[in-house]
């Protein structure tokens, strides 16, 4: 049985990069720029579906942990011409190393104090490079980072959405087997119930400090990722509120699920294009629509902020949790069409192999 | 020096009046709003707003209600339907609670800096009481420090104050007693968003009033969690403290530094005394 799973998750990760293509290719859903975006985006949100979803950790560093990504593209990458392989890898050591510190409280402390000391992450890396960058003469333009090389150099949006594809593939392939293994139990454990889980002998200080470290190296492969295809790094492009954004896509896509931070980070990158979309389409006359459309940015994000508040009161679970309930309620009531009813269990059965 | 510590005092103050908010509502409900400096930011753009309209005394009332209302509507809209969801679900949401109170504003008031109307101007009281501007800047922390007073006062002896007490320690005892638990929270929260309007009317009145005010109140968790995270003294001293601290790095040091020296020190409390200086309520430990 547990030879054959990585079959079934292969093939459900094959339908599922099928289904994008065919999307794109249709040209109709989003852009390949989108594509990009959102691929980017899914190692940081499946990190955060191994912190706070497994583990029941939080973490508002998101944007400390993608600026040093950035930072080692921009330097390591960029000023020392290191291959972009090599960056990837130094960027989760050092970005793992960097979750690892800030969990050091974790000994002694959890809930809040845990929650709290992730800001001192993100506030005292974020001074740091700051110093660093304006001790420089990049103190204005940033660092700049070469195109990345792997064996033919990504260039057009095209090679990046191959290069992301296989690279996501590999993020979900070693979560969902680490998720099934000990560790990954030892973190459901955890979040469940703290006082039951040490008694059955798990290190829980331990485990935390695990889940931040390489929750946080994942966050990092985002950084490094989308600083090579914006080719610049600044660090007033890395603001706190980058953290909401993350923790919108596993609220939204489904807690703890790793289809639901694919689906969440797709639909939280492409809100802002839709809001905008939206706010267009309304009558400039009215005061109020104007004022939406004019600061378009906090209109896409008060969006995303109350889908996220109305998705954690009304339904914690997410889209994925909705959607098997209702299979679940379908198959329970024993209604409509069989053929229906038979396709959605399918559908069922393959959500739960891809999670 | 003296300059130094005259705005770190101000400034601890102003820290002081958030903190609290956030000591109310934790001793409440048992949950860090991260939405409580947002408040802070919604207020003061609130009185710039009001006092178009209104006399100044008003207009600080008014925006103190109009905040206070809307930390009732976060409580019975947001919070209470949250009961029972793990520790990580209360962060987020109140995150985003924050975040939708920043955006709303940045939607109503756009992304520039307003200058706010001084509160103290049409008193005169530079006139005939000889205060230069700064002595006006602390007047307004002494709009804080009554706001401390009193409440330091309802929860002493008033009936509410006695009621949020016993709330805090068993809600369900509490409330086989006949006292309305919900009630109590919705006070809590009320008195929080009073007091975060008063830091950010306060808070504008020397640097004006823009979207970057609720960032900046994010500096009231180092004073929280130096005092106690549970404790209303240990607020207003932490509060104190880390203002000082705060004034000393911007005038000897860099202002980058703020964030970074305040987060370092609570890091610090964190690893060597977690219950901060006045905290009573046990760490949970592991």
């Amino acid at each position: 049985m547990m030879r054959r799973r990585p079959v079934v998750l292969l093939l459900a990760l094959l339908a599922l990069t099928a289904c994008w293509t065919a999307l794109l290719i249709r040209g109709s859903a989003f852009t390949l720029a989108e594509a990009d975006q959102v691929l980017t985006a899914v190692p940081a949100a499946l990190a955060l579906t191994l912190l706070t979803g497994r583990a029941g950790q939080v973490s508002l560093a998101q944007a400390a942990l993608l600026a040093l990504g950035g930072f080692c593209a921009g330097i390591i990458g960029g000023f020392w011409n290191v291959p972009f392989i090599v960056v990837l890898i130094l960027a989760m050591i050092v970005g793992g190393a960097a979750g690892l510190v800030a969990s050091l409280p974790a000994f002694r402390l959890g809930g809040f104090y845990l929650a709290l000391s992730t800001l001192t992450l993100y506030y005292v890396v974020y001074y740091a490079l700051q110093s660093l960058q304006n001790a420089g003469p990049e103190q204005l333009t940033g660092y700049g980072v070469p195109s990345a090389v792997v064996g033919i150099a990504l260039t057009s949006e095209a090679d990046w959405y191959v290069a992301l594809t296989v690279i996501v593939a590999l993020c979900v392939i070693v979560l969902a087997r680490m998720f099934r293994s000990d560790i990954g139990r030892a973190w459901s454990a955890i979040s469940h119930n703290e006082l039951a889980a040490s008694i059955t002998g798990i290190e829980i200080s331990k485990y935390k400090m695990a889940a931040f470290a390489i929750s946080s190296a994942f966050v990092s492969l985002s950084g490094v990722l989308s600083a090579y295809q914006i080719g610049r790094v600044t660090i007033d492009q890395y603001t706190l509120g980058m953290a909401i954004t993350y923790y919108a896509m596993i609220v939204i896509g489904g807690i703890g699920s790793i289809t639901g931070a694919i689906v969440g980070a797709t639909l939280v990158t492409l809100l802002p294009y839709w809001t905008a979309n939206i706010a267009g389409l309304l009558p400039q006359q009215m005061p109020l629509a104007r004022s939406l459309s004019d600061n378009i940015g906090y209109t896409s994000d008060l969006v995303v902020s109350l889908i996220t508040i109305g998705v954690l009161v009304v339904a914690p679970q997410g889209l994925v949790g909705l959607g098997t309930a209702l299979i679940r309620r379908m198959r329970n009531a024993k209604i409509g069409d069989s053929a229906i009813l038979d396709a959605c269990q399918q559908m069922a059965e393959r959500v739960k192999g891809r999670a | 020096m003296l300059t130094a510590l005259s705005d770190g005092l101000i400034t601890g103050l102003i820290l002081a009046s958030i903190a609290a908010g956030f000591v109310l509502v934790y001793r409440a409900s048992d949950i860090l709003n991260f939405a409580q400096a947002q408040y802070a930011m919604l207020g003061a753009f609130l009185y710039v707003t009001y006092a178009q309209h209104l006399p100044l005394a008003l207009a600080v009332l008014a925006a103190c209600l109009t905040t206070g209302a809307v930390g009732a509507i976060s409580y019975l809209g947001v919070i209470r339907p949250m009961v029972g969801q793990p520790m990580f679900a209360t962060v987020i949401v109140t995150v985003a609670l924050g975040n939708v109170i920043t955006d709303i504003s940045g939607v109503v008031w756009g992304p520039g800096q307003r200058s706010v109307p001084n509160f103290f101007e049409h008193l005169h009281l530079e006139h005939f009481l000889g205060l230069s501007a700064t002595n006006v800047a602390l007047l307004g922390s002494g709009l804080i420090l009554a706001f401390y007073g009193l409440l330091a006062l309802m929860l002493k002896w008033s009936h509410m104050g006695i009621a949020m007490r016993a709330a805090a320690e068993n809600p369900v005892l509490t409330s086989t007693v006949g006292i309305s638990v919900t009630a109590v929270y919705i006070v809590a929260w009320v008195t929080a968003g009073i007091g975060a309007t008063l830091a950010g009317v306060s808070f504008a009145q020397q640097n004006g009033v823009s979207l970057g005010l609720g960032d900046l109140g994010l500096l009231a968790f180092p004073p929280l969690i130096l005092g106690g995270l549970d404790s209303l003294l240990g607020a207003f001293i932490g509060g104190i403290i880390v203002g000082v601290i705060d004034a000393i790095v911007i005038t000897y040091g860099n202002s980058q530094a703020q964030f970074a020296v305040t987060y370092a020190l609570l890091l610090i409390i964190l690893m060597v005394r977690p219950t901060g200086l006045f905290g009573s309520r046990e760490v949970r430990r592991i």
